[in-house]
């Protein structure tokens, strides 16, 4: 009996922590984050990419050049 | 070790590990994956890369310690992204939330200059703190702008580091590997 409960237990906070997790204040950004030049930079940087002359791919990130100060 | 021990640490395990992704997702959904400030969840996904035990035990230390609101987490990482990209060698950039008692701030240490295809070049030594009740944690953090896929440094040991997280453009590396 004592490990039907737990078991249950287990299931149930599970489930419930789910639905907490998207009903709670948590979930929800309380300043304009999506608007700012920040998160405008994340999305276009994560997402960007160059390629080399050696058919390798980069990142945008501009402190790549660091590796070359010719490129500096 | 008896059914009813076995079934307690199920039960740890399950609800650390089913907690983890969660918190962790939501961040990621809002691109606030700034790596202090999702440390703990980044770390124990990390261990598990490197390490055949420590890894529960940091899965469960992530699940039962309190954690930045979303709201801070995208606080902290947008002084990120403004340091990484915007601020010299020694600037630093701050915020505060005084309705949550939770502060950040971010201070660039150094950015190496290196030639050749390997090695860490153009990577950002940084200082991440983070203030919840007036408990202050820091973060030492090398973020590196690498090839894609490049995933991997070596330590100081000479072992390959995978890094904690690609975001933004930067690869970041947890820095006790370094030293």
């Amino acid at each position: 009996m004592k490990k039907y409960i737990i078991i249950f237990l287990v299931f149930y906070l599970n489930s419930i922590s789910a639905l907490y997790a998207e009903n709670s204040k948590q979930g929800k950004i309380d300043f304009d984050w999506f608007n700012s030049e920040e998160y405008k930079m994340i999305k276009k940087m994560h997402n960007c990419k160059v390629q080399y002359l050696d058919g390798s791919f980069g990142t945008c990130n501009p402190y790549n050049s660091y590796r070359n100060p010719n490129l500096r | 070790m008896n059914s009813s021990k076995l079934i307690t640490f199920f039960f740890i395990f399950f609800l650390a590990v089913s907690c983890t992704p969660r918190s962790l997702s939501v961040a990621q959904k809002n691109a606030c994956m700034a790596p202090s400030a999702n440390f703990k969840a980044l770390d124990a996904i990390h261990s598990t890369k490197i390490h055949a035990i420590l890894w529960a035990k940091k899965f469960a230390k992530q699940a039962s310690s309190k954690e930045l609101s979303l709201s801070d987490k995208c606080r902290q990482t947008q002084i990120l992204i403004k340091a990484l990209y915007g601020l010299r060698d020694g600037e630093s950039a701050t915020w505060e939330n005084p309705q949550n008692n939770t502060s950040g701030k971010i201070k660039i240490l150094n950015t190496i200059v290196q030639t050749g295809i390997w090695g860490y070049g153009g990577c950002r030594d940084y200082l991440s703190y983070i203030k919840i009740d007036d408990k202050l944690e820091t973060f030492k953090f090398r973020a590196c702008p690498k090839e894609l896929g490049a995933f991997e440094l070596v330590d100081s040991a000479g072992f390959p580091i995978p890094g904690h997280l690609y975001f933004a453009g930067w690869y970041f590396y947890d820095y006790r590997f370094f030293e």
